[in-house]
């Protein structure tokens, strides 16, 4: 009986032989650390954790290029981390740490890309529907035709700095909070927050001449008012859901984004000024200024408190004033009126000097020279009276020399005939 | 003559598998050494989770840019992308997402002045605490960390798609050229380096914030403890771990 | 909202992830384990009529299994890695225990056949010589004897072994349709009744590529088929397709019926992607035709010829059946999107490495191995086919 039985031990044997060289080779190729904390491998947490970086941190970028750092840090971007323009930039750090300058290609590899195009910057700022209504964006082509740009092929950054893209003169930290958002309690019992994230959703229950009824009347009266409005200038909009800020603008570049003269723009329109050669040598302006073009152009914005710091003109500037104004006469023209050179000059004389103040002036000039020295250079008295006027000291034991070089007649100009006679 | 030369097979196999056996034994207790029980308790203190703020989005998929420099991501596979929801005033609604928008959007679907609601999703793994992709994956290849990511195990992924199916979210891929299995790892190299994931450090609006869900002041925590949020398919069972603020219900 | 939808797939699901190979695999596997069921109906309930397709049915049983992991193997990312399935299995996943469920299920045919094979390879070593002897006696494990008590044992081994094949050949293919129904993620395959489906359209395949080849090899070998045999399986075909295909359309109408959110887009699916492919092919023409010409055959007196011509016709129908059915179940599945909004589009390609070509060499290739088999373990056994044949009408 087990003999006929003998093939089936037979097989079942082979069988499971095969199973127990099987588990066995399953014991022995089983990877090394599975199923230490659970069931996975645990060593792959580790490959997976010494992965390498490739994207680089802002502070690892701010530790080379601490003045773009903090350019950028100022302005509007400074949200946007310095990958999303110039890529991810490994490259560039490993090369620049290892100090290993002879590397070309590794060299090659490591330059970033700075030249932004166009598409770059409209991933972000293309006007779509979808974007948050109050996040900056803009339809390329409107936005042209606005600013009357006539190269429709001009790149953002021909006018746009894009580490400082809207020239604010606050911090973007540290812009103010418009106060108007202590009002917003008055609705909102907590949190301003709750019903509307969008400001542009919010209906509208205020408006800036609600408050700044003289700023905006005025400004209402200018050119201006026909193109931007307030928020052109003073941004206002959510920094993080709750607080609504607001920013003094009026920066130099973000006048210029309009009005200075470039090759792709329209020529005539708007205004255009060449920059920088529009202030020229004008000591008068201190070119560090931010607020450059209001310490003259206020005027066509609003009403303004502007500081002026002191005076403009140098101390010697009334005598030399007559030779400037007769030379660039539009550039007096762009501080003063017409009628304040009538404050002083009559025709181009002080009122004092009338038809007889010729026969007297010595006796204004006697007391007060300085007054004179305002208007006339000390060889203006020459002019007439071919010596040193009025006399200057110890002149009494020199003007023999004088009448014997120069003749009695210089004398008689002023003095009688018995003058001399007086002494002699 | 048959029985001896089975004796001699039998004698060899069990030989043979003595020597394995030894050789394995062997081989273990190499291994045992190099525990680092430390930092597996390090990481237990974290639980590391995601925060996507649908309405500071702008779609401009630097996100999306970063993920695949980072990750080396093939061409037409994603680990993050961003969806734009177009609801017009016929109540139609129009779902895009151009290449992921690794090269953002570039024209409204509708014409702009019909939009009445219109905003961009960012979408990425969710890390559920509950994943299915974990569940289905034959060989344990895909696994939880002890700080409560899903990652893949590369060495030990075969390949077979099924968590890729089992996914709700789209978020898995193959990765034809290594034969793997991929897909967001929260980018776990950085994160463990004290670096917030790529995207998180692309994203230009803050819409994305990432941090510890374990520690009481963790911007996330904070965020999640005021404001309102909702999480994708929570009917699946998956218990994502990817909190999405200002969710609309069109959003899948 | 959703008919406005405009087709918006998430990015990741541009490429279906499971191609025509995961579509050949549940195809391969059905005829395997339809395959043994067949042999099993003789084995284990003694159908005496099914006596000459039994061996017939488990070779070829055993031929579809060694190349079912074919497909999944040119599929996977990482074929090399294959083995850790059995490695590391993780349990949680449905997908695990296939290496179990397959290596148990391969050694249980295995065994069957060598049972059931023994007596002719003593028969062939006692008769042939040199190499071809060693072969056969390394099969054998060198035990030669056979006697009636071997004969005895032999039997009851594999009326055990049958026996316990049906629920493992049921497991192994029902568990491919659980691997489906399972996903919760998969709105078209996510439903408990998929298993089942998957079960009986095994059952339905394995008997329709039975009888098409029995049918085929014997018009090639220009000999008489048992005609009792082929209209019992044609019989037995009938009453499977009819229960798989009620229940495909079952699943179908109670998902039309409940009538949620998941309709509303499998709605879609039906009437645009998978019209021609599940309503033209599968339902009208694949399905409706052959059960029209098995009810004639079951039901009808006919001429033989004729009826074994269109016994011949549905079995080859309904094995086309069975592969839209694949189809439609794992491309289908994957064309819906997750995000509910649209579809994506699925090729295969010709010569990709996961396309057309490959996918017919890799369905050829086991019945050129099921022609290799017949040398090595001959199936039909000629002079017993014709003694029943002529028995009968002599």
């Amino acid at each position: 009986m087990l003999k006929d039985k003998k093939h089936i031990i037979a097989i079942f044997s082979v069988i499971i032989i095969i199973i127990f060289i099987g588990v066995i080779a399953g014991i022995f190729f089983s990877p090394e650390s599975f199923g230490k904390y659970g069931h996975y491998r645990w060593n792959a947490n580790n490959e997976n954790a010494s992965l390498k970086m490739v994207n680089q941190n802002i502070n690892t970028c701010k530790e080379c290029h601490e003045s773009i750092y903090q350019l950028h840090e100022k302005d509007a971007h400074y949200s946007v981390p310095c990958v999303d323009c110039h890529g991810a930039g490994n490259l560039h750090v490993e090369f620049h740490k290892s100090g290993d300058s002879t590397n070309i290609s590794a060299k090659q590899l490591a330059v970033m890309p700075k030249e932004f195009d166009f598409e770059g910057c409209l991933y972000c700022h293309r006007k779509l529907k979808a974007r948050p209504a109050d996040f900056p964006q803009v339809n390329q082509e409107e936005h042209y035709k606005f600013l009357h740009i006539t190269d429709s092929k001009t790149k953002c950054i021909e006018c746009h700095n894009p580490h400082e893209p809207i020239f604010l003169l606050t911090d973007v930290k540290q812009s103010r909070i418009h106060p108007i958002i202590n009002r917003c309690t008055e609705c909102h019992s907590k949190n301003p927050e709750k019903s509307f994230k969008e400001v542009s959703d919010h209906p509208a229950i205020f408006e800036c001449k609600d408050c700044h009824k003289e700023v905006v009347n005025d400004f209402n009266q200018k050119p201006h008012h026909k193109y931007i409005d307030c928020r052109t200038c003073h941004l206002y909009h959510k920094e993080n859901e709750t607080t609504g800020r607001i920013y003094k603008n009026g920066n130099a570049k973000f006048c210029l984004l309009c009005h200075e003269k470039k090759p792709f723009k329209d020529e005539k329109y708007p205004p255009k000024i060449d920059w920088p050669s529009h202030i020229g040598n004008l000591s008068i302006l201190q070119k560090s200024d931010e607020k450059i073009c209001l310490s003259c152009h206020s005027e066509q914005i609003h009403k303004m408190d502007l500081k002026v710091k002191e005076n403009p003109h140098p101390k010697n500037w009334r005598p030399e004033h007559k030779d400037f104004a007769k030379e660039k006469p539009e550039m007096c023209k762009r501080c003063h009126t017409t009628n304040e050179c009538a404050s002083c000059h009559l025709k181009n004389k002080p009122q004092t000097h009338n038809d007889s103040w010729l026969k007297g002036h010595s006796i204004a000039g006697e007391k007060n020279k300085t007054s004179c020295d305002f208007c006339h250079k000390q060889n203006s008295c020459n002019s007439c009276h071919k010596v040193v006027m009025p006399h200057p000291k110890g002149f009494d034991e020199l003007h023999k020399e004088v009448v014997s070089q120069k003749g009695r007649e210089v004398c008689m100009k002023c003095h009688k005939e018995n003058f001399c006679g007086q002494c002699h | 003559m048959n029985k001896i030369e089975r004796r001699k097979f039998i004698k060899l196999g069990l030989y043979s598998t003595a020597g394995v056996l030894c050789g394995s034994l062997f081989a273990f207790s190499k291994i045992e050494q190099d525990a680092n029980v430390d930092n597996y308790e390090a990481l237990l203190k974290f639980d590391w989770g995601f925060l996507v703020d649908t309405t500071r989005c702008i779609g401009c998929g630097a996100c999306v840019r970063a993920c695949k420099i980072e990750n080396n991501v093939p061409e037409s596979y994603f680990r993050t992308w961003v969806e734009r929801y177009e609801i017009d005033k016929n109540g139609n609604i129009r779902v895009d997402s151009p290449k992921g928008a690794i090269e953002s959007f570039k024209t409204d679907n509708f014409q702009s002045e019909d939009i009445v609601k219109a905003f961009f999703v960012p979408k990425l793994c969710n890390h559920c605490y509950d994943s299915a992709c974990t569940q289905v994956c034959p060989v344990g290849a895909t696994y939880e960390t002890p700080d409560k990511v899903v990652l893949i195990d590369k060495e030990r992924c075969v390949g077979c798609g099924y968590c890729v199916q089992a996914c709700p979210y789209g978020c898995r891929y193959i990765d034809h050229e290594k034969g793997v299995a991929d897909k967001c790892t929260l980018c776990y190299h950085r994160i463990q380096k004290g670096e917030a994931p790529a995207c998180v450090n692309a994203c230009p609006r803050s819409a994305r914030i990432f941090g510890n869900l374990k520690d009481p002041k963790s911007k996330i925590r904070r965020i999640l403890d005021q404001r309102r949020y909702g999480q994708l398919k929570p009917d699946l069972g998956t218990n994502p771990k990817c909190f999405y603020i200002g969710l609309d219900k069109e959003v899948v | 909202m959703i008919e406005s939808a405009n087709g918006f797939v998430f990015p990741n699901e541009m490429h279906v992830t499971w191609t025509v190979m995961i579509v050949l695999y549940p195809y391969i596997t059905g005829m395997v384990a339809g395959a043994f069921i067949v042999s099993s109906f003789y084995h284990v309930f003694g159908m005496e009529k099914l006596k000459p397709i039994a061996k017939f049915a488990l070779v070829s049983s055993f031929a579809f299994l060694c190349f079912a992991t074919v497909p999944l193997l040119n599929h996977l990312g990482s074929p090399q890695r294959a083995f850790n399935i059995m490695l590391t299995p993780n349990f949680s996943s449905a997908m695990s225990g296939f290496g179990f469920v397959y290596s148990f299920y391969m050694i249980i045919v295995i065994l069957e056949i060598w049972f059931c094979y023994r007596e002719e390879f003593i028969e062939k070593y006692t008769n042939s010589g040199n190499v071809l002897k060693k072969i056969y006696y390394l099969l054998l494990l060198g035990n030669t004897v056979q006697n009636e008590n071997t004969r005895k044992y032999d039997r009851k081994i594999v009326v055990f072994l049958a026996g316990f094949g049906i629920p493992v050949a049921c497991i192994l293919h029902g568990y491919v349709g659980f691997l489906f129904g399972s996903i919760k993620a998969n709105l078209w395959w996510s439903t408990p009744l998929m298993f089942i489906i998957f079960i009986f359209s095994a059952i339905v395949s394995g008997l329709s590529v039975l009888i098409f080849l029995y049918q085929l090899i014997h018009w090639m070998r220009k000999k008489e088929i048992d005609q009792r045999c082929y209209e019992l399986m044609a019989k037995w075909l009938w009453g499977f397709m009819i229960i798989a295909v009620i229940l495909e359309l079952m699943e179908i109408l109670s998902i039309s019926y409940e009538n949620t959110e998941r309709w509303a887009v499998l709605k879609q699916l039906i009437n645009g992607k998978l019209w021609i492919s599940y309503v033209v092919m599968q339902i009208g023409l694949f399905s409706i035709v052959p059960f029209l010409m098995l009810t004639f055959t079951s039901l009808l007196k006919l001429n033989n010829r004729i009826k074994n011509i269109l016994i011949f016709c549905s079995s080859g129908m309904l094995l086309l059946q069975v592969l839209f059915m694949r189809w439609n179940v794992v491309i289908g599945g994957q064309l819906v999107s997750k995000s509910m909004r649209g579809f994506t589009e699925y090729f295969p390609g010709y010569f990709d490495k996961e396309g057309i070509i490959v996918s017919v060499i890799i369905i050829l290739v086991p019945f050129l191995m099921l022609r290799l088999f017949d040398s090595i373990f001959p199936f039909f056994h000629k002079k017993k086919v014709r003694r029943i044949f002529f028995s009968e009408y002599e």
